[in-house]
């Protein structure tokens, strides 16, 4: 009986088989909702929609915050990844596995911990107030919200791409007596531009598309906090097809960030996640 | 060291994405250099309060921020010291809680509306539900709002009215034992407790649930989309909705003409569109 189950009796057309049917449940698990966004949209809705004050809001607050968050995580994150692939110094480990933590935490746990630091009533909010800032409820927050959950997209991408440097280019340079900086700039930034362009590309796109952490912490006020995907949800609702129209717009924003970091080439100088 | 068509391409994107994020800081440029003011308002006046924006916008020059949440949830923002000018609650006990720590201006706040709980459910009413006691029925998929909300609160009193009036043995106004036990009974079909009011007419338009206790507002403007039961009024609860200006609001002078507002005749006859009951039509 068991033995008509040992892997040398299935056939290579049963196995095919299997795997074929697994693999097409996959896929249709996958691409049908993906289909459904444009099933129920024409030219005339979709136009129709672009008009729509809240849409054209979301639209906005969504590629400033993005932008700004992406601008952020780039000017603190590369100098960053590069001292973390170059230099060796204690609790390196530490720091590098620290930094990570988005990736993998929940974003309602990243909505609590900032309203926790940075909320009026707390850790650093009253100091804040001093100065006259109040995050929650405020553009600002949306992009501190970004950029908590966005930026290590952009670290590894770059850490990555550092490291993949080969160290003989940078030998050679310094045997011919280049300065640090030159070396950097002439020689580890072109070999790492791939990486740091998927980074930055998969950091806007994480941007674009955080939820939770902007829900909990920078709320949700149209035209102030409100980007594409809180409008997808409070639409629901009243305007389904508004909120049909803003995920049609995602889906294609996702689809053109994946097409690039194809063609980007993941595997070649560190460009991978 | 990108390939020449792929830097090409990389290029033009990041140069869509540049053109498309300086109009839209632009845009947000212009926005942002008016005046808001940030009205918070509890989510069951979504569409009144929608309304009462444009008209607002349109007589000042002001942009109105609308902050909407379950009015718990508001209050709670508030004591966290969240900028805004002007509070409207679903319930009286959300404002008596801002009141008590010296955060309504003047300590004034005044009723504006009142509203009433309703049975919603999709408009093809898959359980094919007629009455309040078919809600009792074991199988029927029911969302309510969490009971620390308002509509919650008032939905939990609603259920223990029908409880000890139609389901007591000993009441006069005893009906059957399908309404025995009402309350326990309703409570075990809840499929969920959605955080604010918007939200459980959202669940109950998508057709995710059979039946939601909502306000009467959302399914007296909702002909098409929604079907309703009405709860008749001696089982009924009357929620209070009340308006107020913090001492804090940014926006004070605005802020005390938005409220005016409301009670303008416009502002009155807009909350009557949208089916709340004012202040002056239910007499007190």
């Amino acid at each position: 009986m068991l033995k008509a189950l040992a892997p040398e009796h299935i056939s290579d057309g049963i196995l095919m088989l299997l795997l074929g049917s697994l693999c097409l449940l996959f896929i249709l698990f996958i691409t049908i909702p993906l289909a459904v966004v444009f099933l129920n949209l024409d030219i005339e809705k979709v136009t129709f929609q672009l008009r729509n004050p809240q849409i054209l809001s979301a639209l906005t607050v969504g590629l400033v915050t993005s932008f700004t968050a992406t601008v952020a995580s780039f000017i603190f994150g590369v100098p960053t990844a590069y001292l973390l692939a170059t230099r060796k110094f204690p609790g390196r480990a530490i720091v590098d596995t620290i930094l990570d933590i988005p990736i993998v935490l929940p974003p309602a746990v990243a909505g609590v911990a900032l309203l926790l630091a940075f909320a009026p009533r707390g850790l650093l909010g009253p100091a804040l107030r001093e100065f006259g800032v109040v995050l929650p409820g405020s553009t600002f927050a949306v992009i501190l919200a970004q950029v908590f959950v966005g930026s290590p997209f952009l670290l590894r991408s770059a850490k990555a791409a550092f490291e993949n440097v080969d160290r003989a280019y940078i030998d050679s340079a310094k045997i011919l007596s280049a300065s640090r900086l030159r070396v950097f700039f002439t020689i580890t930034l072109p070999l790492a531009t791939h990486g740091l362009a998927a980074g930055t590309i998969m950091t806007w796109a994480r941007s674009m598309g955080e939820f939770g952490a902007t829900l909990m912490f920078a709320g949700n006020l149209p035209g102030v906090t409100q980007t594409m995907p809180l409008a997808i949800y409070m639409l629901l609702a009243e305007d389904p097809i508004a909120s049909n129209v803003l995920s049609a717009i995602l889906v294609l924003i996702s689809f053109s960030v994946l097409a690039l970091f194809r063609l980007l080439g993941r595997r070649r100088y560190g460009a991978r996640l | 060291m990108i390939k020449r068509p792929r830097r090409l391409l990389l290029a033009s994107f990041v140069a869509a994405l540049m053109a498309a994020s300086l109009v839209a800081g632009y845009v947000y440029y212009i926005q942002a250099s008016k005046v808001q003011l940030r009205i918070f308002a509890s989510s069951s006046l979504t569409n009144l309060f929608k309304e009462y924006e444009l008209r607002f916008e349109g007589r000042h020059n002001v942009d109105v921020v609308l902050n909407l949440a379950s009015s718990n949830a508001l209050r709670e923002q508030i004591v966290e010291d969240l900028p805004c000018d002007v509070f409207a609650s679903a319930s009286t006990a959300e404002m008596d809680l801002l009141r008590s720590r010296g955060l309504i201006f003047q300590n004034r706040s005044r009723v504006f509306a009142y509203n009433y709980i309703a049975i919603a459910m999709p408009a093809d009413n898959p359980a094919h539900l007629q009455t309040i006691e078919d809600l009792s029925k074991k199988g029927v998929r029911i969302v309510l709002a969490d009971f620390k909300t308002p509509l919650g609160n008032y939905t939990s009193q609603v259920l223990s009215k029908i409880e000890s009036s139609w389901g007591d043995r000993e009441s006069a106004y005893y009906q059957n034992p399908a309404v025995e036990k009402y309350r326990a009974k309703v409570l075990a079909n809840v499929v969920a407790y959605e955080a604010n009011a918007q939200q459980v007419v959202t669940k109950v338009m998508a057709g995710l649930a059979d039946a939601g206790f909502v306000y009467f507002s959302d399914v007296a403007v909702r002909g098409v989309k929604l079907q309703a039961i009405s709860i008749p009024p001696e089982l009924n609860v009357k929620a209070s909705y009340q308006i107020a200006v913090l001492n804090d609001a940014p926006q004070l002078r605005l802020a005390l003409a938005f409220v005016d507002y409301v009670f303008s005749e416009e502002g009155l006859q807009v909350m009557r569109k949208w089916g709340f009951t004012d202040v002056e039509g239910s007499g007190s």
